[in-house]
């Protein structure tokens, strides 16, 4: 191991010490939450409301229903706990002048980044992992909804939606080293967070703008996750594994770029 | 107090993240006639259900207040707000506020009151743009009952502004704070619509704050003082009593 992946470790680990851990851990409570109170309080809805969201988007039962409300509890805490954290390892050090000082240990720039968002980023796929697993528990309970979604075809749905909340935080942070204000930063991720659920509101709305685009609604409206439910028992899994390195990646690129520019 | 708050005012406009969120509204006018422009029968038939009104304009305001407006709602108050007072707490800043004339309650008024009226101005100019690009391009628009509507659901905004500001006192530092805003208005956003989906909830989801702001809907045809003047007059008062709640909050906020 070379001296400076030592170091980089050693960083992380204290870094991983100070990172808070109340705000994830009560986002893992709010995901399950949002599991329990769409499976208490779904059902009772009309049959019209619930044939609206079963056309619309394309799902067979109440299954699919119910696993997609799911997903968009999984999806919302998970992204905007890492996100709330995430302000935290560059933008609000930089506004309360504390970053010139942080980064005067002796630690490289990308290090500093990465240590400091990796714990974060952690926290954010434990909050995707338990809710994702609420998720599933809650199919296998209520086992009389329907069979087009399995436990673990939601799992794995759950699953993708964590890796690409981690991922695109790590990817903000790259935004983020360069913006000053943290309320501008936070607008920003809202803006990208949005750009991901667009797709779906389209299908609700305009379903013929993907005729003729099947990769298009095949991998970008979130009920794709649930036609595809047999692939994702393997494919979620996988996708959050590999985003966990893809994310120590883009968290490096941010603090190499913070350490080219001069947006101390 | 006055002037600090004109002058506030005119600095939270000047602000990059407020004119990013305006470019935001700017964008979500432009697109929304594209998104209508052809909606697929079972949408159609659904909302003239849930609004008892089969005019594509109920269709057009359905999706204009529960698709754009409410989760501006939801977003740009929290962006706005949530840093007030704390901002200045944890830059230093409010050291130097201390020495001056002003309590921290009424820092807090002044700053709140600002906040919403960088949000009023954002939403209202949004509305305005709104009722100049929509007509020929949305079906059955109604200038006159569009801004009607969207008038009464400004005061649930102001509320969403000034709720944001008093979580994010109460919880005492930015991040959470604005994380806690975020949840609990897009919670109150999620339920805003739930009563009309299930007619036997309605009188009990008109605690939500979200939900008075889309009372227009109950009776888009007929809109007139009745119908909008007693949510008005309850968001007021909300609004109100949230700004007076969070400045007894903030006075814990050590400076």
């Amino acid at each position: 191991m070379s001296t400076a992946s030592l170091e980089f470790s050693q960083h992380l680990r204290r870094e991983w010490r100070f990172v808070p851990r109340r705000g994830p851990l009560v986002m893992m409570s709010v995901g399950v939450l949002c599991v329990v109170f769409n499976h208490l309080v779904l059902p009772l809805f009309p049959e019209r409301a619930l044939a609206f969201m079963r056309v619309g988007f394309r799902l067979e039962d109440m299954a699919g229903v119910l696993a997609l409300n799911d997903l968009m509890g999984v999806y919302f805490p998970t992204f905007f706990v890492g996100l709330t954290g995430s302000l935290g390892v560059v933008l609000l050090a930089r506004e309360e002048h504390r970053l010139e000082l942080l980064l005067a240990k002796p630690v490289r720039t990308a290090d500093f980044v990465a240590a400091r968002a990796l714990p974060v980023l952690a926290w954010t796929a434990a909050v995707g992992v338990v809710s994702s697993t609420a998720m599933a528990i809650a199919l296998a309970v209520q086992a009389e909804v329907g069979t087009s979604v399995t436990p673990l075809g939601a799992l794995g749905g759950g699953l993708l939606l964590t890796a690409l909340a981690v991922v695109l935080l790590a990817a903000l942070q790259i935004a983020f080293v360069r913006i000053r204000d943290p309320f501008t930063g936070l607008l920003v991720a809202c803006g990208a967070w949005f750009g991901t659920m667009m797709p779906t509101a389209v299908l609700l709305y305009r379903p013929d703008a993907f005729a003729g685009h099947p990769v298009v609604l095949h991998n970008l409206v979130m009920p794709s996750l649930l036609w595809h439910e047999a692939t994702l028992r393997w494919l979620g899994p996988l996708s959050l594994l590999l985003a966990l390195p893809l994310s120590v990646v883009l968290a490096r690129a941010a603090g190499a770029w913070l350490e080219r520019s001069d947006a101390l | 107090m006055t002037r600090l708050l004109w002058l506030d005012y005119l600095a939270g406009l000047r602000e990059r993240k407020t004119w990013i969120a305006a470019a935001m509204l700017v964008y979500a006018v432009l697109v929304i006639p594209l998104l209508l422009a052809d909606p697929p029968p079972h949408v159609r038939e659904a909302i003239a259900a849930w609004f008892a009104d089969a005019d594509p304009f109920a269709v057009f305001m359905f999706v204009w207040i529960d698709l754009v407006m409410n989760k501006v709602a939801t977003f740009v108050p929290v962006i706005l707000a949530s840093g007030v007072v704390l901002r200045e707490r944890d830059t230093g800043v409010l050291a130097v506020l201390a020495a001056k004339p002003l309590t921290l309650s009424r820092y807090f008024v002044v700053r709140t009151v600002s906040a919403c009226a960088v949000m009023l101005t954002l939403y209202v100019g949004a509305q305005l743009l709104a009722a100049l690009w929509f007509p020929g391009r949305v079906a059955g628009f109604r200038p006159g009952t569009f801004l009607a509507a969207m008038s009464l659901h400004a005061f649930a905004v102001l509320f969403a502004t000034a709720f944001a500001a008093t979580v994010s006192v109460a919880v005492g530092r930015r991040g959470a704070g604005a994380l806690v805003a975020l949840m609990l208005l897009g919670l109150m956003v999620g339920l805003a619509l739930v009563g009309f989906y299930q007619p036997e909830w309605y009188e009990m989801t008109l605690v939500n704050p979200l939900t008075l702001g889309a009372l227009s809907m109950r009776d888009l045809a007929h809109l007139g003082a009745s119908t909008l003047l007693p949510p008005m007059l309850a968001l007021a008062g909300l609004t109100a009593v949230t700004i007076a709640l969070g400045s007894r909050v903030v006075r814990k906020v050590e400076v």
